[in-house]
């Protein structure tokens, strides 16, 4: 059998694999996700509508949010597209003992990555229909959009690729060319989204590119974009070649790296004795287990959610450090009567809260998965006598602490980043020891919120997730607003939540309902 | 017995950072020949299998299966290769003749072959459920059907008995002596010593990254003078 024929036989069991997935999971694919993005975006339009008038960023803040977006994106898959080229505690893996070539393995990870990536295409897709209300058909915008995921796919594998090999050897010369060949695809493929969704703005790009200064002779946009688009195929034809070249080079060497990535390392946890007068040792012992494991990645929604949090602190530090907030005191007009405090509705002020708010949600959102991952191994608190108050009392801990730190980054980086920015538009000096206070309070209500529904749902992640972060968003959405109302959510719902947590744990451990 | 081994393994070293995992370690496995590696947890077992199915590369020494180096001509070697894993990472949802459909397919096996094997590892029964549903012993069962489809030259099994009846472990005893017999080099890595000295021809025990002892389960007997006690005596005073 050729190579080609081992490829598709390989890559049809990983699509009839993940099929059978997605049909047992039709309810949360076809109904709720659907239904809760639609809600969202309900919401936002009403939102953007009626309440906030934000004007449009400027071309060259555009291009640069693009290139962002697809950094984060290669960034935030390395783990995954890594586990996909080395098959890491994957089924594939079996092929490694089999008679396929090196090539078949690029391959089949490359398909697995451009299904990924074709997705986040669709998602372009259907977010260009809702920006500019029409359906992109212009064979150019397509063409771009086309371009620019094939070059993140390309990009993807072969970051991996060399992020394995870095890891292995420490080779600064090849490190260094795949920084230059991955920024290079970066600023290439944001070019491209940034065409997507501006066919027109060719000319407007010129002005706002260094390299513009070269291109402008050529008179108008087209011949910009035309060379945009020639500069991707040859970057794409590129990345290709040394990505098949590295690959056939490194693999063999490399993958044994790859598969100890997972194995253990030296942590310090004992930093979480001071926690003591507040748990008993069980719920120590699992505490530290599950920081543990979250240290080591025991999943990539680790890294994923951690890449959210890098990705909303940009998102922060360009809403600060850029003319898109309205200024402070106009914007708020009226509320400026409650004296200092109303420095609360200031719209850096709410953006600073705002992004504790969603990057404490992000990160406690691991925690359905742990729950899940834990699930097979449960035997362990079976077996040790561990109560259904101890479990549930280890994961709102747990929820807690492992939101904490990137509250406070959030904060400071707010708070400095609003100083630096000089617009008006900061956090006022008397008002930042109450915001550090309403930081807090967030974390505390959001966390408090995530970690009670640890076990509401322990063997459905993905509708765990969204449950856990609509109730969180929401309670603190509002709060973030008007802070004494979390005191009415956690008076309400804390007590309640605490007993109904403990005996969904009590249930999980009593009926081993795995 | 042919006179070029089928296997061959010449002073194999593999280190993970600090850890020497294999230390120069050479050993060779004839056709016709079961060879069975033994040894504590740790003592580098699995890196040495790996290495000959030619998922690990050595970091010196050299590797041949049926003539072909395994770093050079991975693909080649593979193809006379059959192997079960310690772990076996399946794919939860296909069905177990799915499954074998996927592995006869990368090996140029018949279909024939996969209705044989399901039927000698007793697996018609479930082969059009889902792996995820299969219990231990059934998914060791279809690991070993896995890796003896295609009829290969050399078949490597780590740990084969892990999840195994009492039936199918004699079922399966036979069976290595079958293949054997048609000629084939099997290597296979267990803790079970009793099953070790009833089926191979040679034992190689490994301690610290070390082939310590090599030989018939009888000549390790009478290197240690333990003729009447267990072989898993022979393996303490030997692995010491």
């Amino acid at each position: 059998m050729s190579e080609g024929g081992k490829l598709f036989l390989l890559a049809s069991a990983e699509l009839r694999d993940r099929w059978r997935w997605a049909r047992q999971h039709l309810y949360a694919l076809l109904i709720l996700a659907p239904l809760v993005l639609g809600m969202t975006y309900w919401t936002l339009s009403r939102a953007t509508s009626y309440d906030l008038v934000l004007e449009p960023p400027s071309t060259r803040i555009q291009i640069v949010l693009a290139i962002l977006a697809v950094i984060a994106v290669i960034a935030l898959n390395l783990s995954r597209a890594s586990r996909e080229l080395y098959h890491l505690r994957q089924p594939a893996i079996i092929s490694e003992a089999l008679p396929v070539e090196r090539a078949t393995h690029l391959h089949l990870a490359l398909l697995a990555r451009l299904g990924r990536t074709l997705a986040f295409g669709l998602l372009l897709v259907v977010l260009h229909s809702l920006w500019s209300e029409r359906w992109a058909t212009e064979l150019m915008s397509l063409v771009a959009l086309l371009l620019a995921v094939a070059l993140i796919t390309l990009s993807e594998i072969y970051a991996a690729l060399n992020w394995i090999h870095w890891g292995s050897t420490r080779r600064k010369q090849d490190a260094g060319l795949a920084l230059v060949v991955l920024l290079l695809a970066a600023a290439l493929s944001g070019l491209l989204l940034h065409l997507f969704f501006n066919p027109l703005s060719a000319a407007k790009m010129a002005d706002s590119l260094a390299v513009a200064v070269l291109l402008s002779a050529a008179q108008g946009g087209a011949p910009i974009t035309y060379l945009i688009y020639a500069g991707g195929c040859l970057l794409a034809v590129v990345i290709y070649l040394l990505a098949r070249t590295r690959h056939e080079c490194w693999r063999a060497r490399d993958i044994d790296y790859a598969q100890r990535l997972r194995q253990g390392s030296r942590l310090d946890l004992s930093v979480i004795g001071i926690f003591r007068r507040w748990m008993t040792e069980s719920v120590m012992a699992m505490l530290a287990r599950d920081l543990r494991l979250t240290l080591r990645t025991f999943s990539s929604a680790v890294y994923v959610a951690g890449g959210l949090c890098v990705l909303l602190l940009l998102m922060l530090l360009v809403l600060l450090m850029t003319n898109v907030l309205p200024s402070g005191p106009e914007f708020i007009g009226g509320l400026m009567a409650f004296g200092w405090a109303s420095a609360t509705w200031l719209p850096a002020v709410i953006a600073i809260k705002l992004c504790c708010l969603l990057a404490a949600a992000s990160l406690a959102s691991v925690l359905p998965v742990l729950v899940y991952y834990q699930l097979p191994h449960m035997w362990l608190e079976r077996a040790t006598g561990a109560t259904g108050a101890d479990v549930w009392k280890a994961k709102l801990w747990y929820a807690r602490l492992v939101t904490l730190p990137v509250v406070l980054l959030v904060y400071a980086v707010g708070v400095l980043a609003g100083m630096m920015a000089g617009q008006g538009g900061g956090v006022p000096l008397t008002y930042v020891a109450p915001l550090l206070a309403e930081c807090l309070w967030l974390w505390w209500l959001v966390s408090t919120a995530v970690g009670a529904l640890a076990f509401e749902m322990p063997d459905r992640p993905e509708l765990a997730i969204v449950l856990a972060l609509t109730v969180s968003i929401s309670t603190g959405a509002l709060t973030a607003v008007l802070w004494p109302m979390g005191l009415a959510f956690y008076g309400m719902g804390f007590a309640q939540a605490a007993e109904r947590g403990g005996a969904r744990a009590h249930y999980y451990l009593a009926t081993e309902a795995e | 017995m042919s006179e070029e081994p089928l296997v061959e393994v010449k002073a194999v070293t593999k280190r993970y950072g600090a850890t020497v995992a294999v230390d120069g370690v050479s050993l060779t496995v004839d056709a016709g020949e079961t060879y069975a590696l033994v040894g504590a947890n740790g003592a580098g077992k699995s890196t040495l299998i790996r290495s000959i199915v030619g998922i690990t590369v050595p970091d010196a020494g050299d590797v041949r299966v049926c003539g072909e180096d395994t770093r050079r001509h991975a693909s080649r070697a593979k193809r006379h290769i059959g192997y079960l894993p310690e772990e076996l990472i399946l794919y939860e949802r296909l069905t177990g003749r799915e499954y074998l459909q996927l592995v006869a397919g990368l090996k140029l096996a018949g279909a024939q072959q996969i209705s044989q094997a399901l039927d000698f590892f007793e697996l018609d029964r479930v082969a059009g459920k889902w792996i995820g549903g299969y219990s231990l012993g059934m998914r060791k069962k279809l690991g070993l059907a896995a890796a003896m489809l295609g009829e290969p030259r050399v078949l490597v099994l780590d740990e084969p008995l892990n999840g195994l009846d009492v039936e199918m472990m004699r079922k399966l005893r036979k069976r290595i002596q079958a293949e054997r017999d048609a000629g084939r080099a099997l290597l296979i890595s267990s803790h079970v010593m009793d099953f070790v000295e009833r089926t191979a021809d040679r034992v190689g025990i490994m301690s610290g990254g070390q082939l310590v002892a090599e030989g018939s389960p009888r000549a390790l007997r009478e290197q240690t003078g333990l003729h009447d006690s267990s072989f898993e005596d022979v393996f303490f005073r030997l692995a010491k």
